[in-house]
C-alpha cells in the first residue's frame, strides 16, 4: 500500500483532523443512566448504579488527556441528567432514574413497512425542495400530507422542524412559536433533534424583538444543552438579546464563559469583541 | 474477545469495557457536524446492544458485533439528519437578520475549516467508502482489522480503500479550488 501515491496526500490531509475528545466522566455517567432508564425492566438497578459510578473515573483514566472543556461539570440543575455527583452513600435513596417508560425503546419502528422511512423521507424531501425553491406555502401543504399519512412517523421531529421553517418562511412567526409549544407538549417528539426546539423558540423570540422573553428562554434551556453547536448558539443568542437590552455586564459574563468553554470556538472573535466593550 | 468470553459477559461489563471504543467510533463516524448528538447516539447503540446481547451467538468478536450496531445506528442518524441540513442553512439566513454578536464569526479558524472540509468530502462518498476511510485514516486500523470489523475479505477492503481515496481526493481538491475562488 505504501506505493499508492494518494496515500501520502491522504495522510497529510487527514493528519490534521483533531483527536476525538474525551468522553467526560459526567457524560459517561449520563449515558449509563439513560441506557439504564431505557432498559431497566431487565437490568438490576444496583448493578447499573455501580457501573455508572465507576464509569466516570474509568473514562477519565482512559481519556485523561482530553480537552479541558470536556471535563466541565454539567450543571446539577438538569433533572433529567443526574450524574456521578450523587454521593454513593445516598445513591440508593436518590430518585436517580425517571419512571419506567411504558413503551418499548423503539415503538414507532415496529410493525411499520420496511420502506416506511423511505416514504417519509420522500415526502419531507418534497417539502424541503418547496422550501428551497421559495414556496413555503406549498411546503406546508406537503407537510399536512405527511402528517395525515404518518401520524406516528419516524421523522416527526424533523417534520416539525420543517414546518416551523416553512411558517417562518411565510412570515408567520407567531404560528411557528405556537407549533414549537405544541411540539414540546407532545411525548412522541423526542430524540436528539427535539432538544433543538426550545432553542429555536428562543431564537424566534429574539428575532421577533421579544427580548426579555428570549433572555428568559435562553437562560432556561442553556444549561441543558450538551457541549457543542447548540450550546454555542444558545450562548450567542443570549449575549445578543442582553446586548440589545443594554445589559452589557451580563452579556460579558456569558461571553467570558463562552471563551473559557470554547477556546478557539467559531464565535470566539465576536465574544472577545463583546468583552472589550465598555460597560456604559 | 471471543464468544467463550462473551457467554459469561454481563451487559454492565460489556458496557464498561467497550464504552471508550464505541464512543470513538461514534464520534468519528458522525463527524463534526453531528458531534453534539454523539451522546444520544451512544445511548441508542447500547440500548440496542442490550436488547440483542442475549441473542448474540456468533463466533465473531464482541467488538465486531458492537461495531455493526454502531455503524447502523450512526447511518440511520445521519440519514435522518439529511433532512435537517436545509433548516440549519435557513436558520443561518434568519440569523443574518438579527444584529450579530460575532461579526467576525465567518472567519473560522483554519483547522476548523479543514476539519469541516474533510467531512464534507467524506460525506460526498458512498457510505461504505466513507466508513473504510475513516477507520483506516483516522482510527489507524489495518486492512485486516477493517475486514474483521466489516465482515469482508482483506483484498476487498483494499480495493474499497483504493477507490475511496481516489474519490475523496477528487471531492476534497474540488472543494479546495472552490474555496480559493
Amino acid at each position: 500500500m505504501s506505493a499508492d501515491p494518494s496515500e501520502k496526500k491522504m495522510a497529510d490531509i487527514l493528519g490534521q483532523i483533531p483527536p476525538v475528545p474525551a468522553l467526560s466522566p459526567d457524560a459517561a455517567a449520563r449515558v449509563a443512566f439513560a441506557v439504564e432508564r431505557r432498559t431497566r425492566r431487565s437490568m438490576p438497578k444496583a448493578r447499573w448504579i455501580f457501573a455508572a459510578l465507576l464509569l466516570g473515573p474509568l473514562a477519565y483514566a482512559l481519556f485523561g488527556s482530553g480537552r479541558r472543556s470536556d471535563l466541565t461539570p454539567t450543571p446539577s440543575t438538569v433533572v433529567s441528567q443526574p450524574v456521578s455527583k450523587v454521593p454513593s452513600e445516598v445513591a440508593s435513596e436518590v430518585p436517580i432514574v425517571a419512571p419506567a417508560p411504558k413503551k418499548r425503546a423503539f415503538p414507532s419502528k415496529r410493525g411499520m413497512p420496511a420502506d416506511s422511512l423511505a416514504q417519509e423521507s420522500a415526502l419531507l424531501t418534497t417539502a424541503f425542495n418547496h422550501l428551497r425553491s421559495g414556496s413555503p406555502t406549498e411546503a406546508l401543504v406537503t407537510l399536512d400530507a405527511y402528517r395525515a399519512q404518518f401520524p406516528q412517523g419516524q421523522l416527526q421531529t424533523e417534520a416539525v422542524l420543517v414546518r416551523i421553517q416553512a411558517l417562518v418562511g411565510t412570515g408567520d412567526v407567531p404560528s411557528a412559536l405556537n407549533d414549537i409549544d405544541a411540539a414540546l407538549a407532545q411525548k412522541n417528539i423526542k430524540g436528539p433533534r427535539a432538544r433543538e426546539l426550545p432553542l429555536l423558540k428562543a431564537e424566534l423570540l429574539l428575532r421577533s424583538g421579544r427580548l426579555v422573553e428570549a433572555v428568559v428562554e435562553f437562560e432556561r434551556i442553556g444549561q441543558r444543552l450538551p457541549h457543542g453547536e447548540l450550546e454555542e448558539r444558545a450562548m450567542s443568542g443570549r449575549v445578543n438579546a442582553l446586548l440589545q437590552l443594554r445589559r452589557v455586564a451580563e452579556a460579558q459574563e456569558i461571553a467570558r464563559e463562552y471563551v473559557q468553554k470554547y477556546p478557539g470556538g467559531r464565535l470566539g472573535q465576536g465574544m472577545q469583541e463583546v468583552l472589550s466593550r465598555s460597560n456604559e | 474477545m471471543g464468544l467463550a468470553h462473551q457467554e459469561t459477559l454481563s451487559f454492565a461489563e460489556l458496557y464498561q469495557e467497550h464504552l471508550p471504543l464505541v464512543w470513538r467510533w461514534t464520534h468519528r463516524l458522525l463527524g463534526p457536524a453531528d458531534a453534539g448528538d454523539a451522546e444520544d447516539v451512544l445511548q441508542d447503540i447500547f440500548v440496542i446492544a442490550h436488547r440483542q446481547l442475549p441473542k448474540f451467538r456468533s463466533e465473531g468478536k464482541v467488538s465486531t458485533w458492537l461495531y455493526g450496531i454502531t455503524e447502523k445506528v450512526v447511518r440511520d442518524h445521519r440519514r435522518k439528519k439529511r433532512f435537517r441540513s436545509f433548516f440549519i442553512r435557513g436558520q443561518e439566513e434568519a440569523d443574518q437578520n438579527v444584529p450579530s454578536v460575532a461579526p467576525g464569526a465567518a472567519l473560522l479558524l483554519e483547522a476548523h475549516q479543514k476539519h469541516q472540509r474533510v467531512y464534507r468530502a467524506l460525506d460526498a462518498l458512498k457510505e461504505r467508502s466513507r466508513t473504510v476511510l475513516i477507520l483506516q485514516s483516522m482510527e489507524g486500523l489495518s486492512g485486516e482489522e477493517i475486514a474483521e470489523l466489516l465482515g469482508a475479505k482483506v483484498s476487498t477492503v483494499w480495493v474499497w480503500l483504493h477507490r475511496a481515496r481516489e474519490q475523496f481526493l477528487k471531492h476534497y481538491e474540488a472543494m479546495e479550488r472552490e474555496e480559493e475562488r
